[in-house]
Protein backbone atom coordinates (compact mmCIF):
# COMPACT_ATOMS: atom_id res chain seq x y z
CA UNK A 1 0.00 0.00 0.00
CA UNK A 2 2.62 2.03 0.93
CA UNK A 3 4.47 1.56 -3.31
CA UNK A 4 0.87 3.01 -4.55
CA UNK A 5 1.04 5.79 -1.92
CA UNK A 6 4.24 6.49 -3.46
CA UNK A 7 3.21 6.22 -6.98
CA UNK A 8 -0.01 8.16 -6.42
CA UNK A 9 2.47 10.74 -5.77
CA UNK A 10 5.15 10.87 -8.20
CA UNK A 11 2.31 10.66 -10.90
CA UNK A 12 0.31 13.78 -9.49
CA UNK A 13 3.56 15.62 -9.48
CA UNK A 14 4.10 14.59 -13.11
CA UNK A 15 0.71 16.33 -13.77
CA UNK A 16 1.25 19.00 -11.44
CA UNK A 17 4.48 19.79 -14.07
CA UNK A 18 2.59 19.57 -17.13
CA UNK A 19 0.08 21.38 -16.00
CA UNK A 20 2.55 24.11 -14.88
CA UNK A 21 3.96 23.56 -18.46
CA UNK A 22 0.43 24.32 -20.05
CA UNK A 23 -0.15 27.29 -17.61
CA UNK A 24 3.87 28.27 -18.73
CA UNK A 25 2.91 28.34 -22.53
CA UNK A 26 -0.36 30.25 -22.30
CA UNK A 27 1.18 32.52 -20.29
CA UNK A 28 4.11 33.01 -22.90
CA UNK A 29 1.38 33.46 -25.64
CA UNK A 30 0.22 36.51 -24.37
CA UNK A 31 3.31 38.39 -23.25
CA UNK A 32 4.23 37.47 -27.24
CA UNK A 33 1.41 39.64 -27.92
CA UNK A 34 1.70 42.09 -25.47
CA UNK A 35 5.15 43.05 -26.25
CA UNK A 36 4.14 43.08 -30.09
CA UNK A 37 1.85 45.88 -28.94
CA UNK A 38 3.98 47.60 -26.34
CA UNK A 39 6.65 47.72 -29.34
CA UNK A 40 4.50 49.97 -31.20
CA UNK A 41 3.94 52.34 -29.04
CA UNK A 42 7.42 52.50 -28.55
CA UNK A 43 8.47 52.97 -32.03
CA UNK A 44 5.09 54.80 -32.18
CA UNK A 45 7.40 57.70 -30.24
CA UNK A 46 10.34 57.63 -32.44
CA UNK A 47 8.35 58.08 -35.37
CA UNK A 48 4.88 59.02 -35.86
CA UNK A 49 3.04 55.20 -37.38
CA UNK A 50 -0.07 56.61 -38.98
CA UNK A 51 -2.35 55.02 -41.81
CA UNK A 52 -0.42 53.09 -44.36
CA UNK A 53 2.97 52.85 -41.91
CA UNK A 54 0.73 51.85 -39.26
CA UNK A 55 -1.10 49.28 -41.03
CA UNK A 56 2.57 48.30 -42.67
CA UNK A 57 3.65 47.40 -38.32
CA UNK A 58 0.39 45.14 -38.50
CA UNK A 59 0.92 43.49 -41.03
CA UNK A 60 4.84 42.19 -40.21
CA UNK A 61 4.43 42.03 -36.80
CA UNK A 62 1.26 39.40 -37.41
CA UNK A 63 3.26 37.61 -39.86
CA UNK A 64 6.29 37.02 -37.41
CA UNK A 65 4.33 36.28 -33.93
CA UNK A 66 1.37 34.16 -35.80
CA UNK A 67 3.89 31.59 -36.32
CA UNK A 68 5.29 31.68 -32.68
CA UNK A 69 1.86 31.23 -31.77
CA UNK A 70 1.32 28.32 -33.55
CA UNK A 71 4.52 26.75 -31.86
CA UNK A 72 3.22 27.28 -28.79
CA UNK A 73 -0.22 26.45 -29.87
CA UNK A 74 1.25 22.89 -30.71
CA UNK A 75 2.89 22.30 -27.25
CA UNK A 76 -0.59 23.13 -25.81
CA UNK A 77 -2.21 20.70 -28.13
CA UNK A 78 -0.08 18.16 -26.67
CA UNK A 79 -0.39 18.94 -23.30
CA UNK A 80 -4.34 19.23 -23.02
CA UNK A 81 -4.30 15.61 -25.22
CA UNK A 82 -2.26 14.03 -21.61
CA UNK A 83 -5.18 15.55 -19.52
CA UNK A 84 -8.38 15.96 -21.89
CA UNK A 85 -9.36 12.18 -23.81
CA UNK A 86 -10.07 12.96 -27.52
CA UNK A 87 -8.80 16.49 -27.46
CA UNK A 88 -6.06 15.52 -30.65
CA UNK A 89 -9.03 13.60 -32.43
CA UNK A 90 -11.13 17.37 -32.01
CA UNK A 91 -7.99 19.13 -32.68
CA UNK A 92 -8.98 20.51 -36.27
CA UNK A 93 -12.64 21.17 -35.30
CA UNK A 94 -11.43 23.15 -31.63
CA UNK A 95 -8.83 25.27 -34.18
CA UNK A 96 -12.11 26.22 -36.42
CA UNK A 97 -13.91 26.25 -33.35
CA UNK A 98 -11.38 29.13 -31.97
CA UNK A 99 -11.11 31.14 -35.31
CA UNK A 100 -14.89 31.87 -35.25
CA UNK A 101 -14.86 34.64 -32.66
CA UNK A 102 -12.10 36.07 -34.30
CA UNK A 103 -13.26 36.29 -37.27
CA UNK A 104 -16.62 37.81 -35.78
CA UNK A 105 -14.60 40.31 -33.59
CA UNK A 106 -12.67 41.21 -36.30
CA UNK A 107 -15.54 41.90 -38.42
CA UNK A 108 -17.72 43.69 -35.13
CA UNK A 109 -14.16 45.95 -34.59
CA UNK A 110 -13.08 46.39 -37.23
CA UNK A 111 -15.86 47.07 -39.69
CA UNK A 112 -19.15 47.29 -38.25
CA UNK A 113 -18.37 49.83 -35.29
CA UNK A 114 -16.04 52.07 -37.37
CA UNK A 115 -18.54 52.47 -40.00
CA UNK A 116 -21.39 53.14 -37.44
CA UNK A 117 -21.23 56.87 -38.49
CA UNK A 118 -24.93 57.59 -37.30
CA UNK A 119 -24.83 57.05 -33.69
CA UNK A 120 -23.04 60.42 -32.92
CA UNK A 121 -19.60 59.62 -31.50
CA UNK A 122 -16.45 60.41 -32.83
CA UNK A 123 -14.25 58.68 -35.30
CA UNK A 124 -11.68 58.64 -32.44
CA UNK A 125 -14.21 56.71 -30.15
CA UNK A 126 -15.87 55.00 -32.58
CA UNK A 127 -11.83 53.10 -33.36
CA UNK A 128 -11.22 52.68 -29.84
CA UNK A 129 -14.28 50.79 -28.87
CA UNK A 130 -14.09 48.55 -32.20
CA UNK A 131 -10.72 47.61 -31.04
CA UNK A 132 -12.05 46.86 -27.11
CA UNK A 133 -14.59 44.93 -29.18
CA UNK A 134 -12.31 43.23 -31.55
CA UNK A 135 -10.36 42.08 -28.34
CA UNK A 136 -13.45 41.30 -26.23
CA UNK A 137 -15.01 39.04 -28.68
CA UNK A 138 -12.34 37.48 -30.06
CA UNK A 139 -10.92 36.34 -26.51
CA UNK A 140 -14.28 35.67 -24.90
CA UNK A 141 -15.47 33.08 -27.37
CA UNK A 142 -11.50 31.35 -27.79
CA UNK A 143 -12.08 30.89 -23.68
CA UNK A 144 -15.29 29.36 -23.76
CA UNK A 145 -14.33 27.09 -26.55
CA UNK A 146 -10.93 26.17 -24.78
CA UNK A 147 -12.10 25.83 -21.21
CA UNK A 148 -15.50 24.16 -22.52
CA UNK A 149 -17.04 24.34 -18.58
CA UNK A 150 -14.00 24.14 -17.03
CA UNK A 151 -13.00 25.98 -13.93
CA UNK A 152 -9.69 27.77 -15.59
CA UNK A 153 -9.91 31.76 -15.48
CA UNK A 154 -6.50 33.07 -15.97
CA UNK A 155 -7.70 34.30 -19.45
CA UNK A 156 -11.13 36.39 -18.31
CA UNK A 157 -8.69 39.36 -17.57
CA UNK A 158 -7.90 39.66 -21.12
CA UNK A 159 -11.26 39.89 -22.30
CA UNK A 160 -13.40 41.43 -19.26
CA UNK A 161 -11.40 44.68 -18.80
CA UNK A 162 -11.63 45.41 -22.27
CA UNK A 163 -15.57 44.80 -22.32
CA UNK A 164 -15.78 46.54 -19.25
CA UNK A 165 -14.35 49.26 -20.70
CA UNK A 166 -16.51 50.08 -23.78
CA UNK A 167 -18.46 52.23 -22.35
CA UNK A 168 -16.03 54.72 -20.91
CA UNK A 169 -14.33 55.25 -24.33
CA UNK A 170 -17.72 55.61 -26.32
CA UNK A 171 -17.95 58.56 -24.13
CA UNK A 172 -14.02 59.95 -24.71
CA UNK A 173 -13.67 62.96 -26.60
CA UNK A 174 -9.84 61.76 -27.98
CA UNK A 175 -6.93 59.90 -26.93
CA UNK A 176 -9.35 56.96 -27.07
CA UNK A 177 -6.94 54.25 -28.89
CA UNK A 178 -4.21 54.86 -27.00
CA UNK A 179 -6.39 54.41 -23.36
CA UNK A 180 -7.74 51.11 -24.89
CA UNK A 181 -4.44 49.74 -25.78
CA UNK A 182 -3.36 50.56 -21.85
CA UNK A 183 -6.79 48.61 -21.19
CA UNK A 184 -5.73 45.94 -23.08
CA UNK A 185 -2.30 45.80 -22.09
CA UNK A 186 -3.59 45.87 -18.37
CA UNK A 187 -5.83 42.86 -19.21
CA UNK A 188 -2.96 40.97 -20.60
CA UNK A 189 -0.69 41.48 -17.82
CA UNK A 190 -2.95 40.26 -15.12
CA UNK A 191 -3.51 37.46 -17.36
CA UNK A 192 -0.39 36.47 -17.63
CA UNK A 193 0.50 36.91 -13.68
CA UNK A 194 -2.37 34.63 -13.56
CA UNK A 195 -0.78 32.12 -15.30
CA UNK A 196 1.95 32.18 -14.01
CA UNK A 197 0.55 32.04 -10.23
CA UNK A 198 -1.29 28.87 -11.46
CA UNK A 199 1.74 27.30 -13.07
CA UNK A 200 3.74 27.79 -9.69
CA UNK A 201 0.60 26.57 -7.55
CA UNK A 202 0.71 23.98 -9.89
CA UNK A 203 4.45 22.84 -9.13
CA UNK A 204 3.97 23.00 -5.44
CA UNK A 205 0.62 20.80 -5.08
CA UNK B 1 -10.27 -3.52 -14.44
CA UNK B 2 -10.58 -1.20 -18.35
CA UNK B 3 -7.18 1.25 -17.21
CA UNK B 4 -5.17 -2.31 -15.83
CA UNK B 5 -5.87 -3.63 -19.39
CA UNK B 6 -4.89 -0.62 -20.74
CA UNK B 7 -1.44 -0.48 -18.82
CA UNK B 8 -0.97 -3.93 -19.57
CA UNK B 9 -1.82 -3.78 -23.32
CA UNK B 10 1.11 -0.96 -23.53
CA UNK B 11 4.61 -2.51 -23.74
CA UNK B 12 6.07 0.26 -24.79
CA UNK B 13 5.67 2.65 -21.71
CA UNK B 14 5.35 -0.36 -19.76
CA UNK B 15 9.47 0.43 -19.19
CA UNK B 16 10.29 3.05 -16.91
CA UNK B 17 13.34 4.56 -18.94
CA UNK B 18 10.81 4.69 -22.27
CA UNK B 19 8.21 6.43 -19.99
CA UNK B 20 10.80 8.78 -18.35
CA UNK B 21 11.60 9.68 -21.98
CA UNK B 22 8.27 10.81 -22.81
CA UNK B 23 7.63 12.41 -20.01
CA UNK B 24 10.40 14.53 -20.81
CA UNK B 25 9.42 15.07 -23.82
CA UNK B 26 5.98 15.86 -23.59
CA UNK B 27 6.51 19.73 -22.33
CA UNK B 28 8.88 20.51 -24.16
CA UNK B 29 8.29 18.70 -27.57
CA UNK B 30 11.90 17.72 -28.39
CA UNK B 31 15.56 17.30 -26.48
CA UNK B 32 18.75 16.42 -27.37
CA UNK B 33 20.38 12.88 -26.96
CA UNK B 34 23.27 13.87 -24.40
CA UNK B 35 20.10 15.84 -22.44
CA UNK B 36 18.34 12.91 -22.40
CA UNK B 37 21.27 11.03 -21.29
CA UNK B 38 21.94 13.75 -18.34
CA UNK B 39 18.41 13.65 -17.21
CA UNK B 40 17.81 9.87 -17.32
CA UNK B 41 21.37 8.60 -16.19
CA UNK B 42 21.30 5.71 -18.27
CA UNK B 43 24.14 4.85 -20.89
CA UNK B 44 24.15 5.56 -24.97
CA UNK B 45 23.75 2.24 -26.06
CA UNK B 46 20.70 1.63 -23.16
CA UNK B 47 19.11 5.02 -24.35
CA UNK B 48 19.55 3.96 -28.22
CA UNK B 49 17.77 0.73 -27.68
CA UNK B 50 14.88 2.74 -25.64
CA UNK B 51 15.02 5.75 -28.23
CA UNK B 52 14.74 3.05 -31.20
CA UNK B 53 12.23 0.77 -30.12
CA UNK B 54 9.34 4.21 -29.51
CA UNK B 55 11.06 5.00 -33.08
CA UNK B 56 9.53 1.64 -34.16
CA UNK B 57 6.34 2.79 -32.36
CA UNK B 58 5.96 5.74 -34.05
CA UNK B 59 6.05 7.27 -30.46
CA UNK B 60 9.32 9.68 -31.56
CA UNK B 61 11.36 10.76 -34.43
CA UNK B 62 15.25 10.58 -34.41
CA UNK B 63 16.95 13.32 -36.39
CA UNK B 64 20.22 15.59 -36.55
CA UNK B 65 21.07 18.82 -35.63
CA UNK B 66 23.94 21.10 -36.14
CA UNK B 67 24.47 22.46 -32.40
CA UNK B 68 27.92 23.88 -32.41
CA UNK B 69 28.51 20.06 -33.74
CA UNK B 70 26.14 17.45 -35.51
CA UNK B 71 23.68 16.09 -32.94
CA UNK B 72 21.13 13.61 -32.64
CA UNK B 73 18.09 15.14 -31.23
CA UNK B 74 14.46 13.15 -30.25
CA UNK B 75 10.85 14.82 -31.57
CA UNK B 76 7.39 13.48 -29.57
CA UNK B 77 5.07 13.02 -32.33
CA UNK B 78 1.18 13.46 -32.35
CA UNK B 79 0.83 9.52 -31.86
CA UNK B 80 3.39 10.05 -28.99
CA UNK B 81 1.97 12.56 -27.02
CA UNK B 82 -1.59 10.77 -27.40
CA UNK B 83 -0.31 7.60 -26.16
CA UNK B 84 1.55 9.26 -23.09
CA UNK B 85 -1.29 10.80 -21.93
CA UNK B 86 -3.93 7.64 -22.24
CA UNK B 87 -0.86 5.80 -20.34
CA UNK B 88 -1.11 8.28 -17.73
CA UNK B 89 -4.64 8.37 -17.54
CA UNK B 90 -5.20 5.31 -16.79
CA UNK B 91 -2.30 4.80 -14.26
CA UNK B 92 -3.75 7.17 -12.40
CA UNK B 93 -7.47 5.59 -13.04
CA UNK B 94 -5.86 2.05 -11.81
CA UNK B 95 -3.85 3.53 -8.53
CA UNK B 96 -7.31 5.26 -7.81
CA UNK B 97 -9.15 1.79 -7.99
CA UNK B 98 -6.72 0.50 -5.61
Amino acid sequence: MEDVKELKDVLERVEGKLIAAEKMYSAMNFALWLSVMAFYYLLNGLVTLRGPVSLGYWMVAIALAVPLTIKIWNRLKGLYSTFYPNSRRNGRKIVILVALPWVVGSAVGWWVIPSMTSIGVNADARFGVGFLSFIGISLLGQWLVMTRGRCEFEMVPSFILPLLAIPIVWNMKSGTITWASFVVTTGFSLTILWYLYSAFRAIER
Amino acid sequence: MEPLKELAKNHILGSPIRLGIMLYLLPRGKALFKELLDVLEVTPGNLDSHLKTLEKADYVEIYKVFADRPRTAVRITEKGMEKTGEYLRALKEALNTV
